[in-house]
């Protein structure tokens, strides 16, 4: 899941615990804190719309898998009532409108936040209010129509033919708010206008109406992915599924950093940890973790330069935590020559 | 206005003057035009622009909330509104009209229970609001009405923005009265100080009355009292258990020493030669005494260390002389064995001395010679074997009388070691007493001063707690001078746009309260 083979380390855990205990049961514990479930926090204030958020994220399998889990928590910034413990290893900090102090505070105490400005139909100028946004909270803040993406996951509406039909008689102004779409006139039923805008908002309708008057022989298939596209859900996803990409990296790290701690400490029974820490799948693990650490850009050339380079790069860094992370990179690199 | 009563002025000097200079410039202000404010991305400066749109010159402007006739506040219909926003409301709430705009409800379908929400945390956690009302507005149809082409659409959009009776309510507001409006400003600063003043209060008599205070003096006193209840029985046990120990050690050591003078004098007497054995006696007596002084000398240690351990300050009682109890042994008396010795050893001798002489009788020329010679030998061997018997017997007494010797000393040495450890009790006892007895009156003393201590504490804890009674009460009575003057018309008044007919909403205004 995260380039490390869980059965090969279980393994590798339950024999050194019958050679040594303690270190079997040091290993194991590293184990268990680098496979636990990977948890996917949304949070937000009041009524930005968390659930529908979370709903758009239980559609997909890989976030509600036996390795990941999706919560929501109590809103934030509650007359009242204290803020929630936020402790989820990927934040997902819902915005609606504009942004306030208490989410600056929010997102600035998380470690791994995704920003989603949810409601994004509501804002009229969407790219220039996600630049605000982002300069606001300095994190990029992703748009995202949620009732859209939420129903076009789910297959529904199922048919778009009401809105084919009565598309001639929906007046440009009609279209302003849903309160005028649902009294204009039309062949649509008020009670099927109404739940239209429930399932895909003015936006989505504006949208599919647009896109039929372009094309009236478009069908449904491709109404569906315009509206997806409308909704922002790929760039979400995207973003969503990169935190996590990046907690299991960081967790594999510190996984093989642990473990050569492990063997240094019981040097007498490690010589089948150190085959492990010396195999190509361990290497790769480190490095990976290495380079998203010290998120510096990569140099070109063949390997032998590129770890001469990284070796310089180490020499004369000063955090110690980066300093480890360059040796683990230039060793990595003259592996490869090798 | 009134002025602040001279009481609650002092009760507010006292406890919070940040508050008196906030009275002071609020009673200095003159509240004109319109402050318009609200939440980061709500659409605040577009609802600015529609208002100026709509009322022209009849909108005046104004810097801050302070020096503001009326207050727009602008939400966005996204959310209600957060602890943060209404903390930062509140004072606003509290001092001036407050229209609560909620903006951008052609976008969100789920404006009006936001509003509702909106109104109802208001009145629920503001109740000193004086004057709010809310409105639901939409800027962007305001501005979409102006390039309506068609005139009825153009109406209807602009009617259905709820920006013209904004304004309107905006221009009437901020032409109120100023002082009305500097009244209520003047009222709430009042308010505002005194809440600070009786947070302050409130924190004083909470600080006072906290257990903490009293906490080192109460827990010294309950170890004084311990201390007390328990000084008496535990010296005297201790003293009784150190003195039994004291003296079954000495009985011990007493054994030890006796035995070890036995074992002693046995191996002297086994080993001393004929010469030696007459001052023998007189060394082990010399050794007798010697062991004497050991044991003495250790008692009286033990004795010094009970002393000091249960620091009695008393001198251990010297020991009496007792009189030498060993005496140099009686000289042998020379029995019938003595006698028989001499026989039996005159005769064995002259047999030992025939028989050695036997040899010579086969030489005729010797035969003068054997009878003299063999009475010499007879006679010489005689004399070594009556001193030999002699030797013997007198190892034999000195011996008894040793046993003797070590049997006397034990008793006596036992006699007088518990002699002194009785009469050492009898000084160490009433010492013990008397030390209880001033440690007795010490802890009574400090307890005395530590009750004296928590009484003044609870005094003076009664005393705080009654000036912050008072100070209390006087900030009550100067408040209610100042009444929050509600404007009844609209608080609590939300008022909807028109023509949204159809949808279980009113045409006109309706109460959410």
């Amino acid at each position: 899941m995260n380039g490390v083979d869980q059965g090969r380390l279980r393994r590798l855990a339950s024999e050194l615990s019958v050679r040594d205990g303690e270190l079997g049961h040091q290993v194991s514990t590293a184990l268990d804190r680098c496979f636990t479930r990977i948890r996917v926090q949304v949070t937000g204030r009041v009524g930005v719309g968390k659930s529908t958020v979370r709903a758009v994220l239980d559609h997909h399998e890989e976030l509600t898998g036996p390795d990941v889990e999706t919560t929501e928590s109590a809103a934030v910034d509650v007359p009242r009532s204290p803020d929630p413990i936020l402790d989820g290893d990927v934040l997902i900090h819902v915005l609606a409108g504009g942004v306030q102090a208490a989410d600056v505070d929010v997102i600035a105490a998380a470690s791994c936040p995704v920003v989603v400005l949810a409601k994004a139909d509501t804002v009229d100028d969407v790219p220039g209010a996600v630049e605000r946004l982002t300069e606001a909270v300095g994190v990029p803040v992703l748009p995202l129509t949620g009732t859209i993406a939420r129903t076009v996951l789910g297959g529904r509406p199922v048919t778009f033919a009401g809105l084919r039909d009565g598309l001639v008689a929906i007046a440009e102004s009609a279209l302003l708010t849903p309160e005028r779409f649902e009294l204009a006139d039309s062949s649509l039923s008020r009670q099927d206008r109404h739940d239209l805008v429930d399932a895909i908002e003015m936006l989505g309708v504006r949208t599919v109406v647009e896109a039929l008057r372009e094309d009236p022989a478009r069908n449904d298939v491709f109404l569906r992915r315009r509206l997806a596209e409308v909704s922002g859900l790929a760039p979400m996803m995207d973003a969503v599924r990169s935190s996590i990409d990046g907690v299991r990296v960081d967790r594999a790290g510190r996984l093989a950093h642990r473990l050569t701690e492990l063997a240094v400490q019981f040097p007498a029974v490690s010589e089948r940890l150190e085959e492990y820490l010396a195999s190509d799948e361990a290497v790769l693990v480190i490095m990976r973790s290495a380079l998203r650490t010290t998120n510096v850009a990569e140099p070109v050339g063949s390997p032998v330069d590129a770890a001469l380079e990284w070796h310089r790069r180490a020499c004369s860094a000063v955090d110690p935590s980066h300093r480890r992370a360059f040796f683990a990179v230039s060793r990595g690199y003259l592996r490869m020559r090798a | 206005m009134i002025d602040v009563p001279a009481d609650l002025n002092s009760v507010l000097r006292r406890w919070n003057p940040a508050g008196l200079d906030g009275i002071a410039r609020a009673a200095r202000v003159t509240p004109r035009g319109v402050h318009i404010t609200g939440i980061a991305g709500s659409g605040v400066s577009a609802l600015r622009t529609q208002l100026e749109r709509s009322a022209g010159d009849a909108l005046e402007h104004s810097p801050d909330v302070a020096s503001a006739a009326a207050v727009v506040f602008v939400l966005d219909a996204a959310a209600p509104i957060g602890r943060r926003a209404l903390a930062e409301l509140t004072p606003a709430l509290e001092s001036t009209a407050v229209a609560v705009v909620v903006n951008k409800i052609d976008v969100h379908r789920e404006w009006r229970s936001v509003a509702r929400v909106v109104a109802s945390s208001i009145a629920e956690l503001v109740p000193r609001a004086v004057d709010v009302s809310f409105w639901a507005t939409s800027a962007a149809l305001a501005e979409r009405s102006r390039i309506a082409v068609d005139p009825d659409v153009r109406r209807e959009l602009y009617e259905e923005s709820g920006i013209e009776e904004l304004a309107a309510f905006v221009v009437s507001a901020s032409a109120q009265s100023i002082d009305v409006a500097r009244r209520r400003k003047f009222h709430a600063s009042v308010h505002a100080a005194a809440a600070g003043a009786r947070h302050e209060i409130v924190n004083k008599a909470r600080a006072v009355t906290s257990a903490s205070s009293t906490a080192g003096l109460r827990a010294e006193r309950a170890r004084l009292t311990d201390r007390r209840d328990r000084e008496r029985a535990e010296r005297t046990a201790t003293l009784r258990s150190r003195l039994q120990l004291a003296r079954a050690e000495s009985i011990h050591d007493i054994n030890e020493e006796t035995r070890g003078f036995a074992s002693r004098a046995r191996e002297s007497i086994a080993t001393a030669a004929r010469s030696e054995s007459k001052h023998l006696s007189s060394h082990l007596i010399e050794q007798l005494a010697q062991g004497r002084e050991r044991v003495d000398s250790r008692l009286t240690v033990r004795m010094r260390a009970i002393a000091d351990d249960l620091e009695l300050g008393v001198d251990i009682p010297a020991h009496e002389d007792l009189p030498a109890e060993s005496v140099e042994p009686a000289a042998r008396t020379k029995g019938v064995e003595d006698r028989v010795m001499v026989v039996v050893g005159a005769s064995a001798g002259v047999g030992l001395g025939r028989i050695a002489v036997s040899p010579l009788s086969t030489v005729p020329a010797l035969d003068l010679v054997i009878l003299p010679m063999s009475l010499l030998v007879g006679a010489l061997s005689a004399w070594w074997l009556v001193r030999s018997r002699a030797l013997i017997a007198d190892r034999a007494h000195l011996r008894t009388w040793s046993a003797d010797a070590a049997a006397s000393a034990k008793s006596s040495w036992e006699q007088a070691a518990l002699a002194r450890v009785l009469a050492v009790e009898s000084v160490f006892v009433p010492a013990s007493s008397e030390s209880v007895r001033s440690s007795l009156r010490t802890a009574e003393s400090d307890l005395e001063r530590v009750e004296a201590e928590l009484r003044s504490a609870a005094e003076r804890r009664a005393g705080v707690l009654a000036a912050c009674d008072r100070d209390l009460a006087a900030l009550d009575r100067g408040v209610e001078k100042f009444p929050i003057a509600h404007s009844g018309g609209t608080v609590g008044i939300f008022r909807a746009s028109k023509h949204i007919d159809g949808f279980g909403v009113m045409k006109e205004d309706r109460s959410v309260r």
